[in-house]
This record gives structure tokens, C-alpha cells and sequence, in this order.
């Protein structure tokens, strides 16, 4: 196990993109342990193709990317790789559920298929996941039964199921009410804090940045990686970037007859 | 007072790694011959879920078993943790949304019937697509038809078809000559394989054997297609616009299908009487000879009789493709059972419209 100290995420001159298609050139960021990092950015700069370079599902072009120390970039051996993955849980942003199994089974798969614990254990296990999220009552329901929420929450139920000290958000609370949004950022928020976890959390919700984030970190494409970095408060009252400020400050948008 | 029976001490840390250890060593077996358990948790410092769930379990199984439970010296965050669960299964409990649902136990003679109910409310379904169809057909020939896409299909169904239809139809054309020369042979009667190759072929094999091809390669491919759509919800947004999918989707993949089986249909004849020359060479008849009897046993009306039914064959394949495509479900696997559905129910109504035909012709004096 590497020593506590090390980074949970770093990304090392990471050149970002698939297919040929550079989207980023130089990205450098390091994420440390127990910290809720929102990975901030334009619509398009990128910021989903970063999230699978880190979990690997698609190589970068270049660079190095340690979860917990461990490289994933270079060559790994399978019980390398299984640790990696094992590392981190990652919630889809349609939540990509199966859609054969209902919502237990679907958090209690990665329990019955890693844990090694017994079947009653494993079973109370997805069952306080679920009540966590607030989910209890519709675990013997098939995903399609749920509500685009429902299978979000449920998604966070299972990438949390086998509590990895790192946990991947992608688009979390988008298209929740603001008050099951806010049940689920206080879930994030003490998921960190009692359980040391990492997270890391692609959003828009300004809400949810400045209620839990302890950093955020601006992504662009014009200098090709980390524009500015900070605490949501740093970042909109002091950041040199005025596209920063203006995120932070909703100020693009706002027509003349309304600010009127 | 009464004093706790038994104790039992958790380690400092309560995780994944831990729990199975204390499993083993007993935890649970000795909490039901214990009417009260004291558990302690003076040296816990770290309680992943796994540990929760341990703990949560630990106390159901106890008082299952008629005992009690009392936990000692706890860390807040756990006990509150099982608080906040024990609530949340209590308001579970109560929920007529958890109450799951009844499992739907039918016996057979429901089942029939609901078998029944759904067969024939399926088919006027497909009666009314069909309708939509027949009644859009004279699209068609707008300016609007979206002819790019006819042309696309048509090419995905058709030429890219040619290959394996053609080997199918030369194989086909060569067994037929192979096996029949040998028993015709008993008889003398081996000058014959030519007119009953190019009967064979050009009245019926080489339609059927092209259509099964293009109800399993081109109606699953539609299937799939508009299934795929379906779930991706963008037969939803054609509909939401107010454009027909009959008329965006549907309409140039049936022409395509409509077109492609008679010109599918017709090179894999060629190719089958090519086979069946090749029977004729190696028995030793030359290829005038191989003509004379095609000219002699298969008449023009024939190839008309089978381009008739393979226009009629191709618009039924890429009609069933394209709607068991648009009525397929939401979830995962609704793609393929679309695509199974698509292609078995072609190859069935192949062979219906076979039937009905042969009766037609024969009644006609073809």
C-alpha cells in the first residue's frame, strides 16, 4: 500500500483527446487524498476525456496519470490493473445501470463479486447504500422504472458500494431538483469527510461547488489544460481570468433588460 | 442488571478486509447462542460500509435469535450511521412503494390467453403500420424523399449483399446439379440436370435462398437500427417535430429492400446456373448443350413469376425489419429481441407468401 502522503490523482503533461483529435496539450493537476475536487470547464474543453484517461478507459496521447502512486499510463500487469480499478468507483452520467437487474442487484453486484463477504452482509451493504441515497424503498425496482434522478442516486449507490478511496463523479446533480441535489451533496460531502474518500466531481452546479468543493479546477482549451485552480471563493473574487470570474458570477448570460 | 453473557471486541479497523476475518472466527454463530451480546467498540477508529453492514447484520441475526444487543463505547459516526438506517427501514417498511411488487403468478390458461390477447392486438398494430406505409408509398416520388438515404440503404442491402449471395447461389447451383446427376444418371437421363438446374433455380431457389439471406442480414440490420433509435429516444424526437418516421425512416429502407431482392435475386440464379454448367462440364455435356435445355425446360414467364414475388419479398423483409425496429422496447436487450423478432417472423411470412403464390400461379397456369 503506497504511504498516505501520495496524491491520490496526478496528471502529468497529460495530452488529452481520442481518435488523433488533441483537446488538450498540457494538462498538470494533482488531486490529494480526501479532497473533493470539481473538474470546472466549457461546454467540449474536454473535461469527460480527462475523467477516461484517468479511470483508463482511453489512453491519453501522451503524459503519465498516478492514481494512489500507482502509474496507469504505462504497462501494468492484470493484478495491477484490477487494483487500479478497484481503487475508484465511477458514476456514469446517464448512470449506466443494467438495465436486467434491479437497483439491489445492481449494487450489490461489485459486493457479491469482490468483497468476499457473505451474502446477508453484502446484502445490508447495498441496502444502506441505497438508503444513503435515499433509494430504500425502490430496490426491488428495474432501472427502467426509475426517474433520470432515481438512476443517478442509484449509480452513486453502486460506485460507492465497495467504498474505494476514490470516487468519480460525472455530472451528479444535473437535472435533480435543488433539494435532492443538495441531499446528495451533503452525502458527497460526509462520504469525504467520515470516509476519507477522494472525490472527484465533473459540474456546473455552482451550488454544489460552493456548498462542498474544497478546490476547483478550470480547465481550457485556449492554453490547452489547467487555466486556474482554487477554492470556489479564491477563484471568484480573485482569479485573473476574467472567464473564471464571470463562470463563478453567472455574468455571461444575463440579458441587458433583465440585469435592468 | 442483567450482565452482558458475551462480548466481543472489534478491531481497530472494521472494512472489507476485516469483516470476512471476523466471520470466520465465529462473530455471528457466537451472537445466536448468546441472549445478550455486548459489543465493543473502545478501539474502533475506522468503519468503511462494509463494517456497517457487519455491524447492522451482526444485530439482526442476535435478535432473530430471541437475544439482545447492546453496543459499548461507540464512535458516533457509526451509531449513527445504524440509526439513521434503522429509520430509513422502518420508513421503508411502511412505504407502499416498497412493498415491492407482486410477483404476476399466471396459470397457463391466463397465459394463453394473455398470449392470444397480445398476438392479435399485435397484428392489428402491424396491420395499421402497414397501412401507414401503403398510404405514404406515393412519397416516394416527392422532391422531399429523402432518396440519399434510400440510395445508402440500398447499397448496405444490396451490393454489399453481392458477395455472399453469390457464392450462396454458385453452391446451391452446384449441389443441386451434383445430387440430382447422380440418381439421374441410374436412369440415363443425366443430359437432364441443365432444365432441372435452371427450373429449380429460376422459379424458386434462387428467390427463397436470396430472400432468407436478406431477412437475416437486411431486416435484422434494420431492426437494429430503428430499435437503437427507438431506445436513444430519436424516433421520440422525429415524432416530437411532427415528422413521420414511416416517412423519414421507414420509406427509403423499404425502397431499398423493394429494389435490391430482384436484382439480389437474379445474380444469385446466374451464379447458381454457372454452378450447375460447371456439374454439366465435368459429366462431360458442353455449354451449348447446358443452353439448349435451359432454353427447352425454362420459359420467360418463369423469371417474370420470380421477379413478381421478389419485389413483393423485398418490400416484406424491409418492411418487418424496419417494424419490429420502431416497436421495440427501452431497456438493453430490446434491440436484440427486435432483431430476432424481425428475422424470424421474415423468414415466416417468406414462407406464407411462398405458399400463396405457388396457389396463385398454379391457379394462373405458370
Amino acid at each position: 500500500m503506497a504511504p498516505d502522503n501520495t496524491p491520490a490523482i496526478e496528471c502529468i503533461h497529460v495530452a488529452s483527446g481520442y481518435n488523433g483529435t488533441v483537446l488538450m496539450q498540457d494538462i498538470n493537476l494533482t488531486i490529494q487524498r480526501g479532497e473533493i475536487v470539481f473538474l470546472l470547464g466549457g461546454s467540449g474543453c474536454g473535461k469527460s476525456t480527462l475523467l477516461k484517461h484517468i479511470i483508463g478507459q482511453v489512453p491519453p496521447i501522451s503524459g503519465t496519470i498516478r492514481i494512489l502512486g500507482r502509474e496507469t499510463t504505462g504497462p501494468q500487469t492484470e493484478a495491477e490493473r484490477l487494483a487500479t480499478l478497484r481503487s475508484f468507483g465511477m458514476m456514469y452520467q446517464s448512470g449506466a445501470l443494467f438495465g436486467n437487474l434491479s437497483v439491489l442487484d445492481n449494487v450489490l453486484l461489485p459486493l457479491r463479486e469482490f468483497s468476499g463477504l457473505p451474502e446477508a452482509v453484502c446484502e445490508t451493504a447495498a441496502r444502506m447504500r441505497l438508503a444513503q441515497v435515499g433509494l430504500l424503498t425502490r430496490a426491488n425496482a428495474m432501472p427502467a422504472e426509475l426517474s433520470g434522478g432515481q438512476k443517478k442516486r442509484a449509480a452513486i449507490a453502486r460506485a460507492m458500494a465497495l467504498d474505494p478511496p476514490i470516487l468519480f463523479l460525472d455530472e451528479p446533480s444535473a437535472g435533480l431538483d435543488p433539494i435532492t441535489a443538495a441531499s446528495l451533496d451533503a452525502l458527497i460531502y460526509r462520504l469525504s469527510r467520515e470516509l476519507g474518500m477522494t472525490i472527484v466531481i465533473i459540474s456546473h452546479e455552482l451550488a454544489s461547488i460552493e456548498a462542498i468543493a474544497d478546490r476547483a479546477i478550470y480547465l481550457d482549451r485556449s492554453v490547452g489544460g489547467v487555466l486556474d485552480q482554487g477554492t470556489p471563493h479564491a477563484l471568484r473574487t480573485q482569479s485573473p481570468h476574467a472567464v473564471i470570474r464571470a463562470f463563478f458570477n453567472r455574468q455571461a448570460e444575463i440579458s441587458p433588460e433583465k440585469e435592468a | 442488571m442483567e450482565s452482558p453473557s458475551t462480548t466481543l471486541a472489534l478491531p481497530p479497523i472494521l472494512n472489507q478486509s476485516t469483516v470476512p476475518n471476523l466471520i470466520r472466527g465465529g462473530a455471528f454463530a457466537l451472537a445466536q447462542s448468546e441472549r445478550l451480546v455486548c459489543v465493543k467498540g473502545d478501539d474502533l477508529q475506522q468503519c468503511d460500509g462494509a463494517g456497517v453492514a457487519f455491524l447492522w447484520t451482526l444485530q439482526q441475526s442476535v435478535v432473530a435469535a430471541g437475544g439482545r444487543i447492546v453496543w459499548q463505547a461507540f464512535p458516533e459516526h457509526v451509531a449513527k450511521q445504524l440509526a439513521v438506517y434503522d429509520a430509513a427501514c422502518a420508513a421503508a417498511a411502511t412505504d407502499p412503494e416498497a412493498q415491492g411488487r407482486v410477483a404476476l403468478r399466471e396459470n397457463a390458461i391466463t397465459a394463453l390467453g394473455r398470449q392470444t390477447w397480445m398476438l392479435f392486438s399485435g397484428l392489428g398494430e402491424a396491420i395499421a403500420f402497414l397501412g401507414e406505409v401503403l398510404f405514404r408509398l406515393p412519397f416516394v416520388f416527392s422532391k422531399h424523399f429523402r432518396s440519399g438515404d434510400a440510395l445508402s440503404a440500398f447499397v448496405r442491402c444490396g451490393a454489399e449483399a453481392v458477395p455472399v449471395v453469390g457464392l450462396i447461389g454458385f453452391l446451391l447451383g452446384l449441389i443441386l446439379a451434383f445430387q440430382s446427376a447422380v440418381p439421374l444418371q441410374m436412369f440415363g437421363a443425366e443430359g437432364f440436370v441443365g432444365g432441372l438446374v435452371g427450373i429449380a433455380l429460376v422459379r424458386e431457389l434462387g428467390l427463397i435462398i436470396t430472400a432468407i439471406l436478406m431477412a437475416g442480414r437486411t431486416a435484422s440490420a434494420f431492426a437494429a437500427e430503428l430499435g437503437t433509435m427507438k431506445v436513444n429516444e430519436e424516433i421520440d424526437a422525429l415524432e416530437t417535430m411532427g415528422i413521420s418516421p414511416v416517412r423519414f425512416l421507414v420509406l427509403p429502407r423499404i425502397v431499398a429492400g423493394t429494389l435490391a431482392l430482384p436484382i439480389l435475386s437474379l445474380f444469385a440464379t446466374a451464379a447458381g446456373l454457372v454452378g450447375g454448367w460447371l456439374v454439366m462440364h465435368i459429366l462431360g455435356f458442353s455449354a451449348s448443350y447446358f443452353v439448349d435445355q435451359l432454353q427447352s425446360f425454362v420459359s420467360l414467364k418463369d423469371l417474370i413469376g420470380s421477379e413478381c414475388k421478389a419485389v413483393v419479398f423485398g418490400f416484406t423483409v424491409a418492411t418487418v425489419g424496419c417494424w419490429f425496429g420502431l416497436k421495440a422496447g427501452r431497456d438493453a436487450s430490446a434491440v436484440g429481441t427486435a432483431t430476432t423478432a424481425a428475422v424470424v417472423t421474415g423468414i415466416v411470412l417468406l414462407a406464407t407468401l411462398e405458399g400463396i403464390f405457388s396457389v396463385i400461379f398454379y391457379a394462373m397456369g405458370w
